[in-house]
């Protein structure tokens, strides 16, 4: 369809993780091998997770159409499941680095929380995810036919970039909880993220219909956003103060609402650096 | 994770090393994994495109030729043309096309029986075509349809101002009145032949539910497209692009060259044996019967040539077995060469290098050597069983040659005494119409006749077009025949063109010297059955399977057609050459090391003869074949344009014709979304885009507003 | 390399030397005495060799637009006519597109 869509669909789907990613981890060199790495982990949960979806196809027999589609749903279960194992692996991974940071440093601190690799770590998987969904869609809009022959819907390319839009911010915002999850042994936090995760991948099985994919997609996205701010040391009065640009000055007050372990500013810049 | 197809078919290709820890292991375990992913993995269509893109197989492009002055054929842009589809199939649907229609560039989808010129021009004047698809009109046209031009091959054959000026450039006789000269314009827009009537049918389908307009308003978006490549890389005309892709061989690294020489190999085969790497003494006195093996039409590829090439060479095959047949032919006094030209159809190509390598002494024989003539021209389509005796009416003026050529008028007249062909001259006001023969006469005032099915303007309403097939020449076959049957089957057709043979053959035999009754000598209505069979319907047949080499098996996939091409030699050339050597030929008790080295064995004549191993037919309850060593005179010789040898590439006294170059050729249909919708998503990404930036930017400035900080502003981290 | 570092002498020396090796048919050296040697030349405080930089990298200014509109012509000369010069054309060519004349 163009470049006109090329464009529009690369700047819906990765608009906002491009804002994530030159704001607050480009300048940080350590954020980005975590990120780097975090993609990496999804990809490999990918790979394994293909691996047993494409012997169980060829193993199977391709004229059968119910069994094809419970093919189908039983791989993505068992993808969405094997992401979140790695995504523990990946947590498992960061607290050991942790302690090798904090050896490594003058001053006993890591020059990076726990936090804010969550964080990081949730937008690589979100990036690494979000670019296999979007990219050979992408590369196929260039041409200058649009989906609809075979009578599917126009607005494939734009639902599949507002998708990915989300998908992205939903994997920053499990990595958060996620982490903080298995950081304070919160085990129906772990277990909320995956259903959230089983939830929204289940619910794209509702496509050509995208009213029934896209807007429970956002709902999740709006709790989980909700949840991990909170997490991270948000507040109702801390939005509101945001919202009518007050400045910092009161920040030294005991914090009604902070979560019980205090937690540094997840998106604060080299605040945390070693001295 | 999403229930899209994103991640499909093939494994991805990670670089492995899952583990942290260093576990061997594990890392093993990892490595043998990726090793079984990569094996298991092989890439598929990809299915976005497959859900956007109908791809259309079925289909034969017009492409590029080029001569010493002009371009002809059809051009697309390098990314192809795109355009929106319009049905025509009446003449009142053009205005939609050429004024109406509010969406254009438009790709006209035309009924075959509007593939005419009138249309045409109207289709080349307008920039609102980007391209044109022809659906074959099934029946052919009833008036008539060729592309070809009316006066074929003009200013290479003999009649020029300097000789025989009344006859040049069809002031005399029109040959191909029906001719438009369709194939030799030049189009800037791509056309495609859609052979396929349920790829038709897909295409107006998808018209009709998209593009047809309701309710008296326009068609609405999205509205289906189609689109063509066919980006051909000559330009101008032969001299520029051979000068082009010479500059290139020579000077460059990587060269590309842009266009190729028409060309091929003549097949010739003699009836008693000559040394063909040798001289043929000057009193050695040959006969040369000669015919094309080749056609055209405006597609490339698509070249039945029925009765324009096919039912020439097939009675010329059978005169060549029936006179082999005779019992007395090495006594004959005169040799008799028989010929198989290729690229006739292009200004004369095969002719006109085997006169050059003649007078240049490049071949056995010397045009000194050539005693008469005799060319068949479309022999098939006969009124009354008349046959018709061309001969030149110039050369004839002189005396010595007036009498040879009556002498073989006469040889001919009485050899077609009980046979169901009656044989009249054409006359001395008519020239000789388009052969290979005036090439030779260019040369050499020899004696010669061309026999053809007309009188004056040619029988063949479908000369050089996609219409030339089977039923052109009234080839029928009862239904419900097996393929094998179907071969075996003998039509009326192979009667008549066996009759002509026959004629052929006795006159040949006269000629030559014979003395005895030529009763015997009769052509094979069923060898000519099955040749036709073979040539026009289905090459893959047991017959052509049985006399071919093992390893070109290969060249019997396709549709029957007779293109020249640029890659040598094509089926067609193959299969003459195979079939002559079957039906002229001798079975040698060699083995399969004897036959393919002949050299190594005694008394194997290898410059007289040539040695063929063919595969030998399939025993009727086994599955192997009996191959077996076949020893015959049939040689080929290159057809390729001595423009091309001298590297006179303007030369106007030599054919020119070049074929361009090009990368890839294919059409697909999709839908098309209107501008607007392009623009908001354009517009829509763009506004997210500086949203996102202008929020997270904000946000990060504010954090520490947004995020409270712990108790003790020390303890950053555990 | 860093003209502060260098000494007055010597940068001299150097726009000279690209000054004068810009005639060698290489106009990039005079294209990198221009941007190179400007502020030198006009905006740094004047010193004593100022006068006779200024006067190379002006001399180099010059050659440089003459060298520029001359291959600017030429290009633009090349690239619309190109087509109409039949076989001379091709033989000036490096590289010639592929279906258009």
């Amino acid at each position: 369809m163009t470049l006109a869509v090329f464009f529009g669909c690369t700047f819906i789907a990765f608009g906002p993780a491009l804002g994530l990613f030159l704001f607050t981890i480009a300048r940080d060199p350590l954020r980005i091998i975590i990120l780097i790495a975090g993609a990496f982990f999804w990809l490999v949960s990918l790979l394994l997770s293909s691996l047993i979806w494409f012997i169980a196809v060829k193993a199977s027999n391709p004229q059968d159409e119910p069994l094809q589609k419970g093919l189908l749903i039983f791989g993505v279960m068992f993808s969405v499941l094997l992401q979140e194992a790695f995504r523990f692996l990946y947590y498992k991974l960061l607290r050991k680095a942790i302690e090798g940071l904090v050896a490594l440093s003058e001053d006993g601190c890591s020059p990076i929380s726990i936090q804010q690799m969550a964080y990081v770590a949730g937008v690589g998987f979100g990036l690494m995810s979000g670019a296999f969904s979007m990219i050979n869609l992408l590369a196929d809009s260039l041409g200058p036919g649009t989906v609809g022959i075979h009578g599917d819907s126009q607005l494939y390319f734009l639902t599949s970039a507002f998708m990915t839009m989300v998908l992205i911010f939903l994997h920053t915002f499990w990595g958060i909880i996620f982490f903080h999850g298995c950081e304070h042994r919160r085990w129906w936090e772990i277990a909320a993220v995956v259903i959230m995760h089983l939830t929204v991948s289940g619910s794209t099985f509702c496509n050509p219909l995208y009213v029934g994919s896209l807007v429970p997609s956002y709902l999740v996205m709006a709790t989980a956003a909700a949840w991990a701010y909170v997490l991270s040391g948000g507040s109702a009065q801390n939005l509101r103060r945001f919202l009518l640009c007050k400045s910092s000055a009161w920040l030294w007050q005991p914090p009604e609402n902070s979560s019980g372990l205090g937690n540094p500013s997840l998106l604060a810049l080299p605040q945390a650096e070693p001295k | 994770m999403a229930a899209r197809r994103a991640w499909g078919g093939p494994a991805m290709a990670a670089a492995a090393g899952g583990c942290w820890a260093p576990l061997p292991a594990c890392l093993r375990l990892l490595r043998g994994l990726l090793l079984a992913a990569l094996a298991a993995g092989s890439c598929q269509g990809n299915s976005v495109e497959r859900k956007i893109y109908i791809p259309l197989n079925k289909t034969a492009p017009c492409v590029r030729l080029l001569n010493a002055t002009h371009q002809i054929g059809c051009q697309s842009s390098i990314s192809g043309d795109t355009g929106v589809i319009h049905v025509v199939e009446k003449e009142e649907d053009l205005s939609w096309v050429l004024a109406d229609g509010p969406h254009p560039p438009y790709m006209v989808l035309l009924d075959g029986s509007l593939f005419n010129r009138r249309v045409m021009q109207q289709l080349k004047g307008t920039s609102r075509v980007s391209g044109l698809a022809v659906a074959i009109a099934k029946p052919s046209p009833p008036q008539g349809f060729s592309p070809g031009l009316k006066c074929p091959n003009d200013g290479f054959g003999v009649y020029s101002k300097d000789y025989g000026p009344q006859f040049a450039h069809c002031n005399k006789t029109v040959w191909n009145p029906v001719g438009s000269g369709l194939s030799y314009e030049d189009f800037h827009f791509p056309i495609f032949l859609l052979e396929d009537a349920n790829e038709t049918q897909v295409i107006k389908q998808c018209y009709q539910d998209h593009n047809v307009p309701r309710d008296g308003s326009g068609p609405e978006y999205p509205l289906c497209a189609m689109q063509l490549f066919s980006h051909m890389h000559a330009v101008t005309s032969t001299v520029t692009c051979m000068r082009r892709s010479s500059l290139q061989s020579t000077f460059s690294i990587n060269p590309e060259v842009v266009c190729d020489p028409l060309l091929d190999y003549n097949v010739w085969s003699t009836l008693h044996p000559i040394n063909s790497s040798g001289k043929v003494d000057p009193e050695k006195e040959v006969i040369i019967v000669a015919t094309r093996i080749d056609s055209h039409s405006f597609f490339w590829n698509i070249a039945p040539g029925a009765e324009s090439a096919v039912s020439s060479f097939v009675t010329h095959l059978a005169a060549a077995e029936a006179l082999h047949k005779a019992s007395d032919v090495h006594l004959l006094q005169r040799n008799i060469m028989f010929t198989f030209f290729q690229g006739e159809t292009f200004d004369y190509i095969g002719s006109s290098r085997m006169v050059y390598d003649m007078e240049k002494d490049k071949f056995p024989l010397r045009l000194d050597n050539i005693h008469s003539f005799v060319e068949l021209n479309q022999v098939a389509l006969r009124n009354d069983s008349v046959l018709w005796m061309h001969t030149d009416p110039v050369s004839r003026m002189n005396e010595s040659v007036d009498v040879q050529v009556r002498n073989l008028l006469d040889i001919l007249g009485s050899s077609s005494l009980g046979a169901n062909v009656t044989l009249q001259e054409a006359g001395f006001s008519q020239p000789l119409p388009p052969s290979s023969f005036q090439r030779f006469l260019r040369a050499r005032h020899i004696p010669g006749v061309v026999l053809t099915d007309h009188r004056t303007a040619f029988q063949n309403r479908y000369y050089q077009s996609m219409y030339d097939t089977p039923e052109n020449i009234r080839m029928q076959y009862p239904e419900g025949l097996s393929p094998e049957e179907t071969l075996e089957y003998v039509t009326d057709t192979a009667k008549s063109l066996a009759e002509v043979a026959t004629v052929v053959a006795r006159a040949l035999y006269r000629l030559a010297g014979g003395a005895n009754s030529t009763s015997a000598i009769q052509a094979d209505p069923r060898t000519v059955s099955r040749m036709l069979y073979g040539f026009l319907i289905k090459m893959n047949n047991s017959w052509f399977q049985s006399i071919i080499k093992p390893d070109l098996k290969g060249i019997l996939g396709d549709v029957p057609q007779h293109y020249v091409a640029v890659s040598s030699p094509v089926n067609t050339t193959y299969l003459v050459q195979y079939v002559l050597a079957n039906l002229t030929g001798t079975v040698v008790n060699f083995t399969k090391e004897e036959c393919l080295n002949p050299e190594k064995s005694p008394n194997s004549e290898t410059e007289m003869y040539d040695y063929a191993w063919v595969q030998g037919s399939l025993d009727p309850n086994s599955t192997s074949r009996v191959p077996y060593c076949v020893r015959s005179t049939v040689h080929l010789s290159k057809a390729l344009s001595p423009a091309f040898e001298l590297r006179q590439w303007g030369s106007t006294e030599y054919s020119t014709w070049t074929e361009s170059r090009w990368k890839e050729i294919r059409a697909r249909i999709f839908l098309v979304a209107s501008r607007e919708l392009e623009i908001i998503t354009l517009l829509v990404g763009i506004a997210i885009l500086v949203f996102s930036l202008l929020a997270t930017y904000f946000i990060n400035a504010k954090a520490d507003v947004l995020f409270s900080i712990p108790q003790d502003p020390g303890a950053v981290a555990y | 390399m860093n003209l502060e570092r260098v000494s007055n002498e010597d940068k001299l020396e150097l726009c000279r030397k690209y000054y004068l090796g810009g005639f060698a048919l290489l106009p990039f050296l005079w294209l990198v005495n221009v941007v190179w040697f400007f502020r030198e030349a006009f905006v740094v405080p004047p010193y004593g060799e100022q006068p006779l930089i200024r006067s190379y990298v002006r001399r180099s200014a010059v050659g440089l637009g003459v060298w520029g509109v001359g291959l600017g012509a030429w290009l633009g000369l090349f690239q619309t006519q190109r087509a109409r010069w039949g076989a001379w054309g091709d033989f000036l060519a490096f590289t010639l597109p592929l279906g258009t004349p």
